[in-house]
């Protein structure tokens, strides 16, 4: 009796999974050396004083070895005036500095840093190197991979310059600090029979901003679904929504769609 | 002249033939849950020329190389792929072919590298013997903390550590 009880527990622990692909924060993992992957990034809003708002974020993540991974980014938009217009690129490094792996668990740390060059209009207080704001960013990641759940925790620094069109806004915050706090589970399938299975995850975030120069503040809420398909072909889609804040900022909710597609040893 | 080259193919022939045969290996991939996971691994692992093809238990993240007659095997590679997918080697263990291979030292040479077994007093090897690999970063760091001090004297690129299983 004991015996078939701690087989079944066994058989329960193997079967168990987890992921930590975070929709809108990335983990202290790194994707696998040698592969390089494509994202469209989708952003919704809309206001009533602004309307409805769209952003295309096409992004290339290249992983250069088991440590290093890089992405670019460009940002196409009409949030800063009437018609869709290139906003600029940004590019992401992330250096994975440890790993501890054991069975089905694992323990991550990386070190990130983030450089951005827009052209837009500055027009909110918000420092957002990801399509607003020109600037530097550096932070910490931690992940935790335990069973079926994977926790993840950010913390980072954000510095904004001036844009390539328009200087900083007289008064405004010019560097903020930003933090954010992921849980990831995975749904389905519960047992796997070939790579081809899609699996299906389901992901909750929370991430917040601070600019203690104008001591505004937000946090945020982003609930999200992935679908995994091929092992290979991903598909994201969220919403975020600010639980509290006072920041000066485009939006406080956005509907969120990615597509994505990860090439194997592509060179 | 010919007749000494031909000697020699024939004793490098022999030789060969007398060799023990690295049949297939069972090994886990550490830190992974999720197919897109395993899929990166294998991907990895299919890129080492000395394997002949892969079978998966994606439940266990464990996978079954299986080697190319008269490889020669190169466990690093393998540690370096599964980490390069953004893993750790969990455990891997060697299937080896013996056709009644005395040992010395409870040693055995297969391609310039030196295979200690750490088992009690093994003089003869015969048929099909499964060897875990024990060197570092081809366990747990908790089990390799067992091995360590019994392996060091033996440690380096031209040796390989195994218990057998």
């Amino acid at each position: 009796m004991k015996f078939s009880l701690i087989a079944t527990l066994c058989l329960v622990v193997n079967v168990i999974n987890a992921q930590e692909l975070y929709v809108a924060t990335e983990p202290a993992s790194n994707m696998a050396a040698q592969s390089i992957a494509v994202r469209l990034n989708n952003t919704v809003m809309h206001n009533s004083r602004l309307g409805t708002m769209y952003r295309l974020n096409p992004e290339v993540m290249w992983g250069v070895n088991k440590k290093l991974m890089l992405h670019a980014n460009g940002y196409f938009s009409n949030i800063h005036q009437q018609h869709i217009n290139g906003e600029g690129v940004s590019t992401y490094a992330k250096y994975r500095f440890l790993s501890v792996d054991n069975n089905h668990s694992h323990f991550r740390m990386a070190l990130y840093g983030k450089a951005a060059l827009i052209n837009n209009k500055l027009q909110y207080h918000e420092i957002n190197l990801s399509g607003d704001n020109s600037g530097l960013g550096a932070g910490l990641v931690a992940t935790q991979l335990l069973h079926k759940l994977a926790m993840s925790f950010t913390g980072g620094y954000a510095k904004a310059l001036n844009n390539s069109h328009d200087k900083l806004i007289i008064g405004a915050p010019n560097y903020g600090v930003n933090y954010s706090l992921s849980f990831g589970y995975l749904l389905l399938p519960t047992k796997y029979k070939t790579f081809n299975d899609p699996n299906f995850n389901v992901y909750v975030e929370f991430m917040g901003k601070n600019n203690p120069q104008e001591k505004t503040s937000f946090v945020d809420v982003f609930p999200a679904v992935q679908l995994i398909v091929r092992s290979n072909m991903r598909i994201d889609v969220g919403y975020r929504k600010q639980l509290v804040g006072n920041m000066l900022r485009v939006n406080n909710q956005e509907l969120f769609v990615r597509f994505e597609y990860t090439f194997f040893n592509a060179y | 002249m010919k007749k000494i080259i031909s000697l020699v193919a024939l004793a490098t022939t022999i030789s060969l033939a007398a060799q023990a045969q690295f049949t297939q290996a069972k090994l886990k991939a550490n830190g992974l849950t999720c197919s897109m996971c395993s899929f990166a691994t294998q991907k990895q692992l299919k890129t080492i020329s000395f394997i002949d093809s892969i079978g998966t238990d994606l439940n266990n993240t464990t996978f079954i190389l299986y080697f190319k007659k008269n490889a020669v095997i190169n466990s690093q590679l393998i540690k370096q792929k599964v980490q390069d997918a953004g893993f750790a080697v969990g455990m891997l263990v060697y299937s080896i072919e013996f056709k009644k291979e005395v040992l010395t030292n409870n040693q055995f040479k297969y391609n310039n590298t030196t295979y200690v077994i750490h088992s009690p007093n093994i003089t003869t090897l015969n048929g099909n013997v499964e060897f875990k690999v024990i060197d570092k970063e081809f366990v747990t760091a908790k089990e390799f903390k067992k091995y360590k001090k019994q392996i060091a004297s033996t440690t380096g690129n031209s040796y390989v550590n195994v218990i057998i299983q």
